[in-house]
């Protein structure tokens, strides 16, 4: 199943795009880049979620159900959460640029340290 | 209804999820929540309270927890989508509404798997053996069958992957025989190989590996993971609608960026 871990890259490069967008807002930039960041927060909790779409059918047909309780589903369930927390700041919240940038850029930050630590051989 | 629906509500709901799961992930090899996570993939930890009391008291309070944080973000999640998105009628918002309500039900198949349905992981057969069901039904292992595979194949096989020339993934090394019965009536039988699971009775029965006991005589016996899923079906498809309203969102957002001034 190449497609996961592509789609998987797909999600980590927007990510840190996103993660790059909501830095330079942060340091400036204006509402456009931020807006742009948004977007591609957006685009990046799409390719991953379809990453485990695709996954889900992996393991479907692997081990016979769509869901595992492990490490792996369970780091996969935080990030998806953490891209969902930075897509549904209050417009009050989101109008803090420290709060933005955080919320903005974690998601790309955390699943770099996850494909990090997976690269090193620490996962699970 | 109004705190329910709130965003606030669901930003902490999510963060505390994060936080939640993360722990979850730090104890996922501990003895105190993989016994459970183990009872929670099989799906007979719900259905019988009795075993809660042999479970260790923090693996409980995780999963309690997760269960209690999961429920309130789907009912934030429902009253968010019912009061604020369908209140502003465009398409978009439409669009909107059918992404959040398919995520939702993604959430709730998720929730229902662990009343729902069961899977027995790892089962181990020799030829002849039989595996009684949570069902009532019985799976007996015909014989399994594992060809030696030339280490030529192997470096053959892993080349074609990295270049992407292989077709389709390929059979696997052996196959398995099984049959399913229920009250000593035979319901099926049918060949499993890696990857190539084999459906009757609602079952379904997936290879996962070989073994070989020891003994005077050489056997290979398969093993094999067994589950009931009546809900896969509907995942699949609130998944797969939950990203085709996705796409089309991400399509008109960009037509709109692309048409006007940014907006944040």
């Amino acid at each position: 199943m190449p497609t996961f871990f592509e789609l998987r890259l797909a999600a980590q490069a927007l990510l840190l795009y996103a993660a790059a967008c909501h830095l330079a807002a942060w340091r400036g930039g204006g509402n456009g880049v931020a807006a742009r960041g948004r977007l591609a927060l957006l685009s990046g909790w799409g390719a991953f979620m379809t990453g485990e779409l695709v996954g889900a059918c992996w393991s479907y047909g692997w081990l016979g159900d769509f869901w595992q309780w492990n490490a792996g589903f369970l780091s996969s369930t935080a990030l998806l959460l953490l891209m969902g927390l930075g897509l549904h700041l209050p417009p009050r919240w989101a109008a803090r640029p420290w709060l933005r940038l955080v919320a903005g850029a974690a998601p790309g930050v955390a699943l770099n340290l996850v494909v990090l630590n997976h690269q090193m051989g620490m996962g699970s | 209804m109004k705190a329910l629906s709130s965003l606030r509500l669901a930003v902490a709901a999510m963060a505390a999820l994060v936080l939640w799961t993360v722990w979850g992930v730090q104890m996922a090899f501990s003895p105190s929540l993989a016994p459970l996570l183990r009872a929670l993939a099989e799906g007979h930890l719900l259905v019988h309270p009795s075993q809660w009391g042999q479970a260790s008291a923090l693996g409980m309070f995780w999963v309690l927890g997760l269960l209690a944080l999961s429920g309130l973000l789907a009912l934030n999640l429902l009253c968010c989508s019912l009061s604020k998105l369908v209140r502003n009628w465009s398409w978009r918002n439409a669009l909107l509404l059918a992404l959040h309500l398919a995520v939702l039900l993604v959430m709730l198949a998720h929730g229902a798997t662990l009343v729902v349905g069961y899977q027995r992981q790892h089962q181990r057969l020799l030829p002849g053996q039989s595996l009684t069901l949570p069902d009532g039904a019985a799976l007996s292992l015909k014989g399994a069958h594992l060809e030696p595979q030339p280490m030529a194949d192997c470096l053959r096989q892993a080349a074609q992957k990295q270049t992407r020339r292989r077709p389709r993934f390929p059979r696997g090394p052996g196959w398995a025989e099984v049959a399913l019965s229920r009250d000593g009536l035979e319901l099926g039988q049918g060949r499993v190989a890696f990857m190539q699971p084999w459906e009757a009775d609602g079952l379904r029965i997936n290879l996962v590996g070989y073994f070989c006991p020891s003994g005077p005589e050489p056997v290979v016996g398969a093993v094999v993971n067994v589950s009931r899923r009546p809900l896969a079906k509907p995942f699949f498809l609130a998944y797969g609608a939950a990203m085709l309203c996705w796409l089309i969102l991400l399509i008109l957002d960009l037509r709109r960026k692309r048409g006007g001034p940014a907006q944040d």
